[in-house]
């Protein structure tokens, strides 16, 4: 069933804008509403979210470009001065929209190990960049407390969000004939947007 | 043939892709600042959403603190008038030592030292990313804000203003492990620097390795940066060890400012004359 507003508009500018008001969102909510969710202060995390789902279902430019933004928005707000975030989700948008389209049968239940790998994967990268930690139980202690939770944290979150956006807009997908093109001839059907 | 000059168009492309990055991450910082400056359309955006959120959530939390501080009214009543009774003692004893205090400094020919003027602000925002410990603060470049300006609470110090947009500021928590204050032990008199770590905690370094410095020492700000004045209050050492072979104690200490809870803060504007 469709909402007759869906039909009027178009389910296409609904999507489009749809992202749009996710990603522009994503930062804001993460600084101001998502502290006051937190469990032991342990909060999920939305642009990571709004990446990575935007990237399954979109082409690896464009992933790219949002991930480069978020990111870029992520590197004015942190206390950092690089343009860390900016190329780090750059990469994390790109690449996870290439692994999304080879993946076999891709689907809510493949979702959860998508997502807390981007999550595992970001922290990771964090860590071996700013080395942060002076002892090993520091950075097990860090692990602990603070890397597993969020992962399992943001994982259930998107995981939510994702089931309520599949089953109002099912995105059209073939993704065994991707993959076996893919590793087929090395290289994607169709062109990369 | 077309086939194959795509495919190596494509190869040229990826690879120039990726020198862009490395060059970017391993670029040094005057290098990424004016690439820095892309994401500011984005953050001044971000901002005026961050905004309204905050009032929302601020909205929110006004009223279940008013509930629950209905609730707790009674206790807290009687709280406070013992609380106010030992205050009170408290005020007369340090009167007397304030008034000795002048007096001696009188004879000794002593300045006071200079106090900054503060100004207000309220905390819209926490850092999103999940690596820095920092705020954002509702004055900017346009109420007078600069980089480098000490933030503090009346209980004792919050962080400093390291980035500045027109309309709000990024405030490094002294918690963040970039963050760096020099400080000094009230009992003691020695001298160190306080660092933020990961975990949220702060850790005090650079103290002689014969330091006497016990848990329940206070820690003051020594007034070596022009960001904090000396003597505002730092934090309570909670932890030291000597561990053999290091060539200073590992000291942490609790911050006096609950970090956690920031709604409102102070920017201590420089002191005309330091």
């Amino acid at each position: 069933m469709r909402w007759p507003w869906t039909m009027a508009v178009g389910a296409e500018s609904i999507r489009r804008v749809g992202w749009g008001t996710a990603v522009l969102l994503a930062l804001p909510a993460q600084s101001t509403i998502l502290p006051v969710v937190a469990i032991g202060g342990v909060v999920p995390d939305l642009p990571l979210i709004c990446l990575i789902l935007f990237a399954i279902s979109h082409g690896p430019v464009w992933s790219a470009t949002v991930g480069a933004l978020l990111g870029a928005g992520l590197d004015a707000f942190s206390g950092g001065s690089s343009v860390f975030y900016a190329v780090v989700d750059a990469g994390l948008g790109f690449g996870t929209s290439v692994l999304g389209r080879v993946t076999t049968n891709f689907q809510t239940t493949t979702l959860p190990a998508l997502i807390a790998s981007g999550s595992v994967l970001l922290a990771g990268v964090q860590v071996i960049w700013f080395r942060p930690f002076e002892h090993a139980d520091e950075m097990l202690g860090w692990m602990a407390g603070t890397l597993v939770p969020q992962a399992l944290y943001t994982t259930a979150v998107a995981w939510g969000l994702y089931t309520i956006w599949r089953w109002r807009f099912p995105t059209p997908r073939t993704p065994q004939k991707d993959q076996h093109d893919f590793f087929a001839s090395g290289r994607f059907p169709g062109s990369l947007r | 043939m077309g086939h194959s000059a795509s495919g190596s168009k494509r190869v040229w492309l990826a690879a120039a892709g990726l020198a862009v990055v490395l060059g970017l991450l391993l670029a040094p910082d005057w290098v990424k600042r004016p690439v820095g400056v892309v994401g500011r359309p984005m953050a001044a955006a971000f901002s005026v959403i961050q905004d309204t959120f905050a009032s929302g959530v601020a909205a929110v939390r006004e009223r279940w603190s008013s509930y629950l501080a209905l609730a707790g009214l009674r206790e807290a009543h009687h709280l406070l008038q013992g609380e106010l009774e030992r205050m009170t003692s408290e005020r007369d004893r340090l009167l007397e030592v304030a008034e000795e205090n002048t007096r001696l400094s009188a004879l000794l020919d002593l300045r006071p030292p200079a106090l900054p003027p503060v100004r207000g602000a309220r905390v819209v925002g926490r850092d999103p990313s999940r690596w820095y410990q920092s705020i954002t603060i509702d004055r900017g470049g346009r109420h007078g804000s600069v980089a480098d300006q000490g933030v503090a609470l009346p209980s004792g110090i919050v962080g400093t203003v390291v980035k500045v947009f027109p309309s709000f500021s990024v405030v490094l928590l002294i918690t963040d492990r970039q963050s760096a204050v020099p400080v000094l032990v009230q009992r003691t008199r020695e001298q160190g620097i306080i660092e933020g770590t990961v975990g949220g905690r702060v850790r005090l370094k650079y103290l002689p390795p014969s330091s006497e410095i016990g848990t329940g020492d206070i820690i003051l700000t020594s007034g070596l940066t022009e960001a904090f004045p000396k003597g505002l209050m730092v934090g309570t050492v909670t932890r030291v060890e000597h561990p053999e072979g290091a060539l200073y104690p590992e000291v942490e200490l609790a911050p006096a400012a609950d970090l956690s809870r920031l709604e409102e803060v102070l920017i201590l504007d420089p002191v005309p004359d330091a």
